[in-house]
């Protein structure tokens, strides 16, 4: 992966092979990116796609695999932390050689010839806390006691 | 078209007849954005959408002579050749609400699209590789290494 920060922005491009989420986190933890959104079009070689079906209350991932080559129409995400590490949520959208589209929730993604993703961070950490009742890591704006505290100590 | 500037973005709206990427690029070297990014709604009378073949080395391409709404609308803006070059994908949907997605390739904009640019601090660089024959975005190469490669730039007053 190959990257550049332009103001509060970084403009990255992922090469053949690359494992998107996995290079995107390793890529935020050297960083020290904590809370952000992006988006990335492109191509892939592979791509699971979740799709969350309801059941009694809970919510059970099902994936499909979709053989690429895709290209990427849009692919939205947000940057958060769970348990102190970065974590991605991504959805996307992908067509297929005939233009058809498919969509979901972005379980694993392999980059194709070239992915360029545009990434946003944000001034202060955002949290996700795992709700054993939804079975989800459910992001909490409001939740962030520290820095809450650190800028309020600010002058 | 029509446009202001709100704050560090720009809104601008594109009429009809108006084809996407000549109208978003001379709108963006009248005011010499060289780097950025964007995203757009609306809907287009004719489109045509490409799909790249990495084994074949190149895009088949797919023209629909129909009126298509915009669903979303992704674009990056960089410095190519001199001047600002823009990569796009987007999804649209058709009557049924069915949808085709892939790289913009062109769009004649009916009845209109409105765009939002993000411009970008500094320079990005598409180089075109003699491999493939692609403009790839080259983002963090260095002064140093953009003079050495005789890289043309863009000029960014």
């Amino acid at each position: 992966m190959q990257w550049q920060q332009m103001g509060d922005h970084y403009i990255a491009r992922l090469d053949e092979g690359e494992e998107v989420l996995w290079t995107l986190r390793r890529f935020l933890v050297d960083r020290d990116i904590l809370a952000g959104r992006f988006m990335a079009w492109g191509s892939l070689a592979a791509l699971r796609l979740q799709y969350n079906r309801t059941a009694g209350g809970r919510f059970e991932p099902h994936t499909v695999e979709l053989a690429g080559p895709l290209e990427v129409a849009s692919l939205l995400g947000n940057i958060a932390t769970l348990d102190d590490e970065p974590v991605l949520h991504a959805h996307v959208t992908v067509a297929d050689a005939s233009f058809r589209t498919y969509s979901g929730h972005l379980a694993s993604a392999t980059a194709g010839p070239t992915l360029e993703v545009v990434v946003k961070t944000l001034p202060r950490a955002l949290h996700r806390f795992w709700n054993d009742r939804l079975h989800l890591a459910v992001l909490d704006p409001e939740e962030a006691p520290e820095e809450a505290e650190r800028l309020a100590a600010w002058p | 078209m029509q446009y202001a500037r709100y704050g560090s973005d720009y809104v601008v709206r594109l009429d009809e007849g108006e084809e996407v990427i000549g109208s978003l690029r001379r709108f963006l070297m009248e005011h010499d954005i060289m780097a950025g990014y964007f995203v757009a709604w609306g809907a287009f009378s004719r489109l045509k959408l490409a799909y790249y073949q990495p084994d074949a080395g190149e895009y088949k391409e797919r023209t629909f002579n129909q009126q298509l709404e915009v669903a979303s609308l992704l674009g990056n803006i960089a410095c190519l050749n001199g001047e600002p070059a823009i990569h796009a994908h987007l999804t649209a949907g058709d009557e049924e609400f069915r949808t085709y997605s892939g790289h913009l390739a062109e769009g004649t904009v009916r009845p209109m699209l409105e765009v939002f640019v993000t411009p970008l601090p500094g320079e990005l660089h598409r180089i075109t590789s003699e491999r493939t024959g692609l403009a790839v975005l080259e983002p963090g190469l260095a002064p140093e290494v953009l003079e050495t490669i005789g890289v043309e730039r863009c000029t960014i007053p």
